[in-house]
């Protein structure tokens, strides 16, 4: 049995949420385990993002995402709107907010108005594990992964896990 | 390549969704399984019940939820409403009704419909991965144990799952 842990540097853009396609990451870190039987698990960390696996739909809009992924957007706009301003949710309260502050990291109060992307990132899931025969992950002809990284408020570095596991 | 399995039992308050955060125990649960990498899997079989991570949102409203535990519960309550009575939703249905009574469930437990609905939206799993001892959670991750039936106060298990070497 082996199990190999390696991490995936992304970078989002902000403004909206930012879909990462890092299918051949992935399959070049299985490859290279020369794992052939297991499965593996594509995870994030961080409490604004999730991992989901979908079929790539060509067509993009004039921001750059896929008609799939803007209609996944436009959906959760619905059912969890883009926190605007405070007041909006309950979430930041004025402890997180002082919290934040007191970190020294925030560039304001504002960078906290992400509210919807920690609610949206709960509603996916921080991960997806997926299965791997004879060395191949089985997403199907047209499974990609994406890592979605659902704050909107700024462009944030992040960390997508890989853990492969098998013989 | 080591397997661990644990249960961690909790009791709900009944009154409204509860959030259990169970970080420390998980913590623990790995810290004694010795593993250094591997994957720790949150798994919970109640089928009205989800395991969620997300970061401590600190302030609190009057009902004890964290801010983002109340919002999170008010998203839910607008599109999977908290059933009120029968004939709300489909479920629960004639035979399901039978059925439940004869399992030691009378008529207003059977009105979790919204707990159902939200549990299966929600998953009832996290996969975390280890990494030199630790559980990958980040600076602020927690884990959560969410036990959506608001019908009455019940007794849960989680189940902690540790495999790796």
């Amino acid at each position: 049995m082996k199990i190999v842990t390696e991490k995936i540097d992304l970078q989002s853009k902000g403004l909206n949420p930012t879909f990462h396609d890092v299918t051949n990451e992935v399959k070049e870190i299985v490859k290279n385990t020369g794992v052939q039987h297991g499965n593996i698990v594509v995870y994030s960390q961080h409490t604004t993002c999730s991992v989901m696996t979908q079929e790539c739909s060509h067509d993009k809009t004039y921001f750059g995402l896929e008609y799939l992924q803007q209609d996944l957007c436009n959906v959760m706009e619905k059912l969890i709107p883009t926190c605007r301003a405070e007041g909006q949710y309950m979430h930041p309260g004025k402890e997180h907010i002082d919290f934040a502050m007191s970190l020294g990291t925030e560039e304001g109060e504002w960078t906290s108005l992400n509210t919807e992307a920690h609610l949206r990132s709960t509603f996916f899931g921080r991960s997806e594990t997926i299965l791997l025969v004879d060395g191949e992950l089985q997403l199907g002809e047209f499974g990609y992964i994406y890592f979605i990284d659902w704050d909107q408020v700024r462009a944030r570095k992040r960390v997508c896990q890989v853990q492969v596991l098998g013989e | 390549m080591k397997i661990i399995r644990e249960t961690i039992p909790l009791t709900s308050t009944g009154q409204r969704p509860t959030f259990h955060t169970i970080t420390d125990q998980v913590k623990e649960i790995v810290k004694n399984a010795g593993i250094q990498i591997g994957s720790c899997l949150v798994y919970s079989r109640h089928t009205t019940c989800a395991v969620m991570i997300d970061e401590d949102s600190f302030d609190k409203s009057y009902t004890g939820l964290t801010y983002l535990q109340q919002d999170l519960t008010d998203v839910f309550e607008k599109i999977i409403p908290t059933c009120r009575k029968e004939g709300q939703y489909m479920h629960p249905g004639p035979e399901l009704t039978i059925f439940a009574a004869e399992h030691g469930e009378d008529k207003p437990g059977t009105l979790n419909t919204d707990a159902h609905l939200r549990s299966s939206i929600m998953g009832r799993s996290e996969t975390i991965p280890i990494f030199e001892g630790n559980l990958e959670l980040g600076e602020f991750g927690h884990i959560y144990f969410v036990d959506f039936d608001h019908t009455r106060a019940r007794e849960r298990q989680v189940i902690i799952q540790v495999s790796g070497q």
